[in-house]
């Protein structure tokens, strides 16, 4: 006790200094360990204290005029019409691509992911980050296995609401909608990564929109774009740090047009099938190659108002246990 | 310094911002989310109202330390050193401003919040190693300017709040003790 007491203060903040130095230069190697850790031991206040702020925001959006809110619903019955649409063109491309190159594939429903056999472990957002620098949040999610993706349900029509007729008329249709993806696990929580943040990369493909009438540039000439030439094409978004994504390099000859679909590429080890991520907003030309364009995506999932989630985790590994 | 309490009052505080920042957090869509830095705010109070330096820098490194541990990615430690740099830089010119002014309060939250925050978006890149990311520098920063300026106008808020409790953090100086530069 007298050898701690003999310790000057100004040694100590030397030490702290150099312990903080230190920690620096270490880098990821301890960071994601002691993250767990305090995300661990601040999940008592964080949950509840997320819970309630998500709660008055979202009661604060219930008090504006009657008319904002059937606008609100208006937009969801549109959007799951537009939700439908995707899915009949994902599956009519699909048909054609089969009979094109003659090859054998699944059969694809109107339900995704069930031809890809996994289990959908819950998780639910209990901290988002004490600094605005990044896109990630903390899920209260035990053993989940870093680099599973994870996404959300929507459920675009309350059906249990009063709703006009004519929108009654419309299915109420679960969807998946791309969030992010796991960076990082402990004992209780996980750290996730959205779509949104500036270090996200992901391989993804673009489903243009056959509402859209556009001519494309195909092998041999130039013709309307249809169901049977409709390729998917493929490449990589990224994160942009501002709440969206954008997607660089794409020939400018594919004629992507704002209001088309970007899904996951089925090639991606952790999720073999196609969900959606977005949807394209602004086509902008780049500037260093005029046959080139760079594509502003806006997510489909409300990122703001994340709370339950769920982790895409493929049949073998949930048998070892990877559970909430 | 009452190190026990003071540390509980870290880890109340950031909880409050995590939840603070959905509630109050501005969305942009040129620069992202902007949110306030309540943390910076009680670490000037700290500066302002605590008469030994090393106890000052020895507290903001904590919360500091404590804003890396919640920041979700990036390095543990940068945030612990720029708020014991930025604590130590404010600290030398406090006797230019009365505590219990709000414009005082501002402008030194504001100060600190810019300080600590450019160093950290500086340190996090250049431990990052990875050139692309300093095409976002700029936008960093203005980002990190407009976070300054939200602490600020909240400044008044976080001080009348930990005046009240000030009286269980800081242990009274023994006698007539001068001030430690």
């Amino acid at each position: 006790m007298s050898f701690i007491a003999s310790i000057s203060k100004k040694t100590v903040v030397l030490a702290l200094l150099l312990a903080a130095g230190a920690l620096s230069l270490l880098g990821h190697w301890v960071a994601d360990d002691l993250r767990s850790l305090v995300q661990m031991s601040m999940l008592p206040l964080s949950q509840p204290g997320t819970g309630l702020a998500l709660t008055i925001r979202d009661r604060a959006d219930d008090l504006g005029p009657p008319s904002r809110l059937w606008q609100q619903r208006l937009e969801k019955a549109r959007a799951s019409t537009e939700t439908l649409r995707y899915a009949l063109q994902a599956e009519r491309t699909r048909l054609e691509e089969r009979m094109r190159i003659d090859q054998e594939e699944k059969d694809t429903q109107y339900r995704l992911l069930n031809a890809f056999p996994c289990e959908l472990v819950a998780a639910r957002m209990v901290a988002e980050q004490s600094l605005p620098y990044g896109d990630t949040r903390v899920l209260r999610a035990s053993a989940a296995k870093p680099g599973s993706y994870v996404t959300t349900i929507d459920l675009l029509t309350d059906r249990a609401e009063a709703l006009p007729e004519d929108l009654l008329a419309m299915d109420a249709m679960d969807t998946k909608a791309l969030v992010g993806r796991i960076i990082s696990s402990g004992t209780a929580t996980a750290q996730l990564q959205l779509i949104t943040d500036a270090d996200f990369q992901l391989g993804a493909i673009i489903l243009r929109d056959l509402n859209k009438p556009r001519e494309i540039d195909t092998e041999h000439r130039r013709e309307p774009l249809t169901a049977r030439n409709n390729e998917y094409i493929a490449t990589t978004i990224h994160g942009d740090g501002r709440g969206g994504l954008i997607a660089t390099d794409v020939f400018k000859s594919h004629n992507v047009l704002p209001g088309d679909w970007v899904g996951t590429d089925k090639r991606s080890k952790f999720m073999p099938e196609r969900i959606r991520i977005g949807r394209v907003t602004e086509v902008k030309p780049d500037s260093r190659n005029a046959g080139l364009v760079t594509l502003v995506i806006a997510p489909v999932a409300d990122l703001a108002s994340l709370r339950d989630v769920y982790i895409v985790v493929p049949v073998q590994a949930s048998r070892t246990g990877a559970k909430n | 310094m009452r190190w026990f309490l003071w540390i509980i009052l870290a880890y109340l505080a950031l909880a409050v911002q995590n939840a603070l920042g959905i509630l109050v957090g501005i969305h942009t869509s040129w620069l992202g989310d902007i949110r306030p830095d309540i943390l910076a705010a009680a670490a000037v109070f700290v500066v302002l109202t605590v008469r030994n330096l090393h106890d000052v820098i020895i507290a903001c490194w904590l919360l500091g330390l404590g804003l890396d541990l919640t920041s979700g990615q990036g390095a543990v430690g940068p945030m612990a050193l720029a708020y014991s740099g930025a604590a130590f830089m404010v600290f030398k010119v406090r006797d230019a401003f009365f505590r219990d002014r709000l414009s005082s309060q501002i402008i030194m939250t504001a100060v600190f919040a810019l300080l600590a925050h450019t160093a950290w978006i500086t340190l996090q890149l250049i431990l990052a190693m990875r050139s692309g990311h300093w095409g976002s520098y700029g936008r960093l920063l203005l980002q990190a300017c407009l976070l300054t300026v939200y602490s600020g106008l909240l400044a008044p808020i976080i001080f009348a709040l930990m005046g009240r409790c000030s009286r269980w953090l800081i242990a009274p100086a023994a006698g007539r003790g001068s001030r430690e530069r």
